[in-house]
This record gives structure tokens, C-alpha cells and sequence, in this order.
């Protein structure tokens, strides 16, 4: 890949009080060659100071407003600027780089729009899954089967890599955790090409402190059906 | 008549005479505010005349008048609850936008970009 196409991706990291993994993944993250933006959701530890120091692209929401609504200003200023395809990266240091390459490759071969990151494709992730988050996210995926009919294995992984003609598509009106749902009805409403990808995820006691509980679960099937039903 | 009657219909008949006040000037829609001065003006007949709610509600199965204006009221409250609750919800919409628009507009102004009057 030339270091112009390199440049024309956008990997897009909402953050809020990210400030212990933050430096780390963006220092990962700089090594690609593509276009970081953070975007700060109203954090009030030092993630935008470390941000300003990897990346000069870095966005503040003055205000908290959830992840979804940071991920739809990285996608908004990304297609102002031009991309070529964009990513979401979670900023809590439990992706790797390099499951993303391989999802870019994959759309820039036209294999397809949207290549969605799948926990459970990968072996030694999903043999990792504590049982209760495992539990958890299998009633997300098959809720969100009854709902949309999207067959997919995993509905809630951080990681995708969608076309610029694919994120153009993406209008996130659930701020919260609902945006991951949401997005997937935006993506199935259209004739677009999606794909899974087995993607690692590596659970430390930080990205599980910063993961979704039942309530949160149930709180966002709830923000879901509402926006389904009253828009 | 009863204190509880003299006291009910005059703070009824206060608010049932600031919503007309209010529809009145335009500071109230016409549609809420002909939904308040019914409910104002039922609750003042209600209280006047508490036999017809009995009659009332005898004629819908319920037995006694108190409970068919529990039941009326708990279903006006959720109602409303669910009325407030989406009128937020939209609020937090449009608040989002606005702040996601500063985020995007100061983003831009720090990286040099010129700003072309918000179309991002």
C-alpha cells in the first residue's frame, strides 16, 4: 500500500478518560501511517493532552455524549477530509493493529463495503471470553438477529473498517452504546457488502472495568427498541 | 360545601385561569392549552359535583368515582412522563449536534483549515 493510500484511511479513536492506555495505542497506531483522529467525548483526565501529542487531528466534545456520538464526529470530519475508508479503534488498547490491516486489505481488494470485527472467528479469543461477558454479548448478537436479520456472529466489536462510500451511509442518532446496533441496521438497510473478520481481543482487567454490564445491556436494548419504534 | 372543595376548586380555578391567561397571549399552543383548561374544568366538576363521577364511572364497570379519576389520572401521568421523556430525548439530539459540530469546527480551525460555514 502506498503511503498516499495509507494516508487517505482514517482510523477513528472515540475516547473518554482514556488517559491510562491512550499514549500506548496511539503510539501503535502512528506506526501505520494513516490518519489518527481522536475524539475526545468530554474527558476530564489527560486524554486530550496525550492525544494532542500523538495525533494533530483531535476533536473535543466539550460536553460527554457517549460513544456513538464520538464515532459519528470522527466519521463527519473524516468524509470532510476526504477519506478513502474509515476505521474505529476502541482507545482502551484491546485491538490490534494489525486484524485492522487485514480488514483494510480486504476492502481495498473490493472484497467489500464493510468488514465488521468478529471475537468470535477467533479461536483463541473465544476461548478467552469471561463466561458472562460471552453470555452477554451472544443475547446482543442473536437480539440483534431478531430485529434486523443480521446474521452476524458478534454485534458489538469495536473494530470495523467501512468504505468512505459505506460511512457516508452511517447517520448515529443513539449517543450511547445502542449507536453499535444502530449502526449494523444502517449498514443491512443498504445494498452494501459486509464482512466478518476474526478479529483478537485482548481482555485486561482495564478494558473489562471499561466493557458493558447486564444493565448496561439492557439499558441499551431499551435506548434501541424506543429509536426503532419513535425514531 | 366542604373545605376540601372550597380549597381544590380555588387552586384549580387559579391554574385553570393562568392557562387561559397563558393560551390566551400565545405562550401556550392552542392544542395544550385546550387539553389543560379540560382538565382543569373537569377536576372543578369532579370536585363540585362528585356524584356524576360516581354515575360515570358505574356506567364504564368501575364502582366507585374516586377510582375511575385514579385511574384517569395515572393514565394522563404516564402519558405525560412519556411525552417529557421523548421531548428530552430530542433535546439530547439536538444537544449532541451542537456539540459534535464546535468538536468538528474547532478541529478544523486548529489544523488550519478554513472554516466553510459548518458543511461537514
Amino acid at each position: 500500500m502506498s503511503q498516499q493510500e495509507r494516508s487517505d484511511i482514517f482510523v477513528i479513536v472515540p475516547a473518554y478518560n482514556e488517559g491510562p492506555m491512550l499514549g500506548d495505542v496511539l503510539s501503535e497506531l502512528a506506526k501505520t501511517g494513516h490518519q489518527v483522529v481522536v475524539v475526545d467525548d468530554g474527558s476530564i483526565d489527560e486524554t486530550h493532552a496525550i492525544a494532542k501529542r500523538h495525533t494533530s487531528h483531535v476533536l473535543k466534545h466539550l460536553v460527554n455524549r457517549g460513544q456513538g456520538a464520538a464515532l459519528q464526529t470522527g466519521i463527519d470530519y473524516a468524509l470532510a477530509h476526504g477519506c478513502n475508508m474509515v476505521a474505529t479503534f476502541d482507545a482502551d488498547g484491546q485491538h490490534r493493529i494489525e486484524d485492522m490491516e487485514r480488514m483494510i486489505d480486504r476492502i481495498r481488494d473490493g472484497e467489500c463495503d464493510v468488514v465488521l470485527g468478529s471475537r468470535f472467528l477467533d479461536r483463541e479469543t473465544r476461548e478467552s471470553i469471561p463466561a458472562g461477558r460471552r453470555l452477554l454479548l451472544r443475547c446482543a448478537t442473536a437480539t440483534q438477529r431478531i430485529l434486523t436479520g443480521a446474521k452476524l456472529t458478534d454485534a458489538h466489536n469495536g473494530l470495523r473498517v467501512l468504505s468512505s462510500k459505506a460511512a457516508s451511509r452511517i447517520e448515529l442518532t443513539n449517543d450511547r452504546m445502542a449507536h453499535a446496533s444502530e449502526i449494523i441496521d444502517q449498514i443491512f438497510a443498504t445494498d452494501l457488502v459486509v464482512k466478518e473478520h476474526p478479529v483478537h481481543i485482548e481482555y485486561t482487567e482495564y478494558s473489562m472495568g471499561k466493557g458493558q454490564s447486564w444493565i448496561d445491556g439492557f439499558r441499551v436494548l431499551f435506548h434501541y427498541i424506543i429509536s426503532r419504534v419513535f425514531g | 360545601m366542604t373545605t376540601f372543595q372550597i380549597m381544590a376548586i380555588a387552586s384549580m380555578g387559579t391554574f385553570l385561569a393562568l392557562t387561559m391567561l397563558a393560551a390566551g397571549t400565545g405562550r401556550l399552543g392552542r392544542v395544550p392549552g385546550l387539553i389543560w383548561i379540560l382538565i382543569w374544568s373537569t377536576g372543578i366538576v369532579a370536585v363540585l359535583f362528585p356524584g356524576w363521577t360516581t354515575t360515570i364511572a358505574n356506567s364504564v364497570g368501575i364502582h366507585r368515582g374516586a377510582d375511575l379519576l385514579l385511574y384517569i389520572v395515572v393514565i394522563i401521568m404516564t402519558a405525560g412522563f412519556f411525552s417529557m421523556y421523548l421531548r428530552l430525548r430530542q433535546v439530547r439530539r439536538e444537544f449532541t449536534l451542537l456539540v459534535r459540530k464546535i468538536a468538528i469546527m474547532e478541529g478544523r480551525s486548529m489544523t488550519g483549515e478554513e472554516e466553510d460555514g459548518g458543511n461537514v
